[in-house]
């Protein structure tokens, strides 16, 4: 391997490991993400309960139903839909903010310089630390695709509850059924998602195999005498 | 290792999504539309029951359904529990409601401990579950409307609100109730 080969090869390490720290730098806004749940969850409780409160005094005829006009009435899980879609996109912008930070090109200057760079990075690289990032970077790639996942589901849901609707209920007179309308949804999403399901799983074999040798990288840069 | 105060937060909101979530279930409510109509001299009596457990507010609005004898529109005539009546002139249009009562259950005890009942005279059934009901009790005089009723609405027990009015007459009744732990 010439150096211009051994450069080359250490910028796609350097964008390996920015991509995972990323996922790191987004995992590390989970505590965040998880008190907005709890609180998203109490603020629809808590919205529910302000419907029932309204429908007991002006005596509305079913609680959780908002009432938009003459005999024209809103079901309150618009709303608290309409407040989860918020959610969603509260999320969306931490978790894409948090990615975005994680540095960028911190080795290209080091690396402009040929192989003494290159040793210069080994050395000065704290590697254990970048190591327990990457395992970091593992867990909240995942956790972020169940995320992405339920997400998905959510909103083919209310596609298909539509499409249901229309034709179920409207042609043959069917009821709701959540359970199908849930399991059809999920069917969709994993169909439609075939590309990006095998993306992530290829990026999470990357990551293992990147952690794998990063590990080797380090053992044996412990062992020589640079 | 979370601070003191994230932990605090954290048992504070599901303390507060218990509560409000309970609170919600609490709620319940009743719709129903009856036609009442004489029957050998009697009529309907209307009668809505409560868990005392539960408050509850309720509407009865009553319509002439535009019924005619001798080709003269026949007056709704409603009693009351206190024995006062009313009569209520038709209205032009159908369903267009004449007449309304609004009424009240305190809850005298919140929480405590639930009082089932089913069956009886007006084949109700009222629990914690479902705390109120609505049900038509048809061909009754005034007099056992007025004097034997009660004692039978009693009947369901101490923990049961219950108000009742009585129409002799062609009516179309429409009765909601919405109630909950407030």
């Amino acid at each position: 391997m010439n150096e211009e080969e051994a450069v080359e090869k250490m910028r796609d390490l350097q964008g390996s490991i920015e991509t995972s720290m990323g996922y790191s730098r987004a995992g590390s806004k989970f505590p965040v993400l998880f008190m907005i749940s709890l609180a998203g969850i109490l603020g629809s409780f808590l919205i529910m309960l302000a419907v029932d409160i309204y429908n007991y005094y002006a005596i509305g005829t079913v609680p959780g139903q908002i009432p938009i006009g003459n005999n024209t009435f809103l079901d309150v899980s618009a709303v608290v839909l309409f407040l989860w879609l918020l959610i969603a996109v509260i999320f969306y912008l931490i978790l894409v903010k948090a990615y975005r930070s994680a540095p960028k090109g911190r080795w290209n200057k080091d690396l402009d310089g040929g192989l003494i760079g290159i040793v210069k990075i080994i050395e000065s690289e704290d590697w254990d630390e970048t190591l327990t990032e990457l395992r970091k970077a593992k867990v909240s790639f995942i956790v972020i695709s169940i995320m992405q996942f339920v997400l998905y589901w959510a909103l083919a849901s209310i596609i298909v509850s539509f499409v249901y609707d229309f034709f179920a209920n409207g042609i043959f007179g069917a009821e709701y059924n959540s359970l199908f309308i849930s399991l059809i949804s999920a069917l969709i999403v994993v169909g439609l998602g075939d590309r990006s399901l095998k993306k992530s799983y290829r990026e999470l074999w990357y990551m293992d195999g990147l952690i794998a040798e990063l590990r080797w990288f380090y053992l044996e840069f412990q062992g020589s005498e640079l | 290792m979370k601070s003191r105060y994230w932990k605090i937060a954290v048992i504070l909101i599901t303390l507060g999504i218990i509560f409000t979530f309970a609170w919600t279930q609490s709620f319940h409510s009743v719709n129903r539309t009856y036609l009442t109509f004489p029957k050998d001299g009697n009529g309907t009596a209307i009668i809505v029951f409560s868990l005392s457990s539960v408050s509850a507010n309720g509407e009865i609005q009553i319509a002439s359904n535009n019924a005619t004898v001798n080709s003269t529109h026949v007056p709704v005539n409603i009693m009351f529990e206190n024995g006062t009546s009313i009569a209520v002139g038709s209205t032009q249009y159908f369903l267009e409601y004449a007449f309304s009562v609004k009424f009240h259950f305190n809850s005298s005890a919140l929480f405590q401990s639930g009082y089932a009942a089913s069956g009886g005279f007006a084949n109700i059934s009222i629990s914690n579950t479902d705390p109120i009901a609505v049900a038509m009790v048809k061909n009754i005089s005034a007099e056992f409307f007025l004097h034997s009723l009660p004692g039978l609405a009693k009947s369901y027990g101490q923990n049961v609100n219950f108000y009742a009015i009585y129409i002799d007459t062609y009516a179309t009744v429409n009765v909601k109730v919405v109630g909950g732990a407030l």
